[in-house]
């Protein structure tokens, strides 16, 4: 009897811990920046991280931004312009597939990539730090061309991080490339004891390309332009490289 | 004679050298060039270049400065259709 009571007992606190793990809502504020080299400046918008034990999706609030400059012109003939999408860019993780979704542009035009959550091979160091009350600890990675300091805590029980990172024991509250062009610094957060819907803002996820074709697409267009001159003698290029390195040198 | 001859000479190299000068500021004509950058979300886009050769001056910057505008102004609006 004493042993069926225990047995019972242990089996309730298991599933219960469960379902209190899946029903449970991380939600995260973080400022989120990029000042990517020969822009003329920096630009800060408020970004969410939403996730449970399955999803998380990341948005970067541009719509609202009133700080964005619209055009710019430099004294060394060199103009930009600057706009914004007609929704917010978001990142989209499914980690029961280890799958995320992000848009990607090649020129302007914009395509659904999907890419693995497992790219991500980070190097944890001793270092700590507070952020927010929560005790973190430091990590390395070097991903696509830039080498990022994150500060994660294993207190908050969510592998989660802001943009396309993950795959830390824990939460990313900070994280910032050595070179200063990308940085997400979380101001606050919370976890709600409810479950929430996350679900995807993509439609059609089934038509997603890997980021291995949409290089080779981005890779064709580059070329394409290096010859391209319009009736105007007008010249036309894309970047090598974003927040990613796209065309390596 | 000789003089005559030293100021044919001297005539001679001063012609050459003027002419020579004239090549010189004919190659060295001056090339404006303009390089507008499309920012989307904070992230670079695509760049448009126009350069006209043969004057300077912040009227003729502006002008290049536009016709490069313009050119990312044609491709928004081709994207968006």
């Amino acid at each position: 009897m004493k042993t069926f009571v225990y047995t019972i007992l242990c089996f309730s606190t298991f599933v219960l811990g469960i379902k209190g793990k899946e029903e449970r809502t991380l939600i995260i504020n973080y400022i989120h920046s990029t000042h990517i080299e020969g822009l003329p400046s920096k630009t800060s918008v408020n970004a969410t991280l939403i996730s449970n034990d399955k999803f998380s999706l990341y948005e970067m609030d541009y719509r609202n931004n009133q700080n964005l400059i619209d055009e710019e012109d430099n004294d060394d003939g060199q103009t930009f312009l600057s706009i914004r999408t007609s929704s917010n860019p978001y990142i989209f993780k499914d980690y029961s597939k280890e799958i995320f979704y992000s848009t990607e542009r090649i020129s302007i035009k914009p395509f659904l990539v999907k890419d693995s959550t497992n790219i991500f091979k980070w190097n944890l160091l001793e270092e700590r730090k507070t952020i927010l009350n929560y005790d973190c600890q430091k990590a390395k990675l070097e991903y696509r061309g830039r080498v990022y300091i994150a500060f994660f805590t294993t207190d908050i029980p969510f592998n989660a991080g802001p943009w396309k990172f993950s795959g830390l024991p824990g939460t990313i509250l900070e994280i910032k490339s050595e070179d200063g062009v990308f940085e997400m610094n979380a101001v606050n957060l919370k976890i709600i004891n409810n479950s929430t819907d996350i679900s995807s803002p993509y439609e059609n996820l089934e038509k997603a390309i890997n980021w291995e074709e949409f290089i080779l697409k981005y890779r064709k267009k580059y070329d394409e332009l290096l010859s391209y001159v319009d009736e105007n003698n007008v010249t036309m290029t894309i970047p090598k490289r974003k927040i990613e390195v796209l065309i390596e040198d | 004679m000789k003089k005559i001859l030293v100021l044919f000479v001297l005539a001679f190299s001063l012609m050459s050298f003027t002419s020579n000068k004239l090549i010189t500021n004919k190659s060295e004509l001056p090339q404006v060039c303009c390089k507008a950058t499309l920012i989307i979300n904070g992230e670079p886009g695509p760049s448009a270049t126009a350069c006209v050769n043969g004057v300077s001056g912040p009227e003729t910057i502006n002008l290049v400065c536009k016709m490069a505008k313009n050119k990312l102004m044609k491709e928004l609006t081709a994207a968006a259709e």
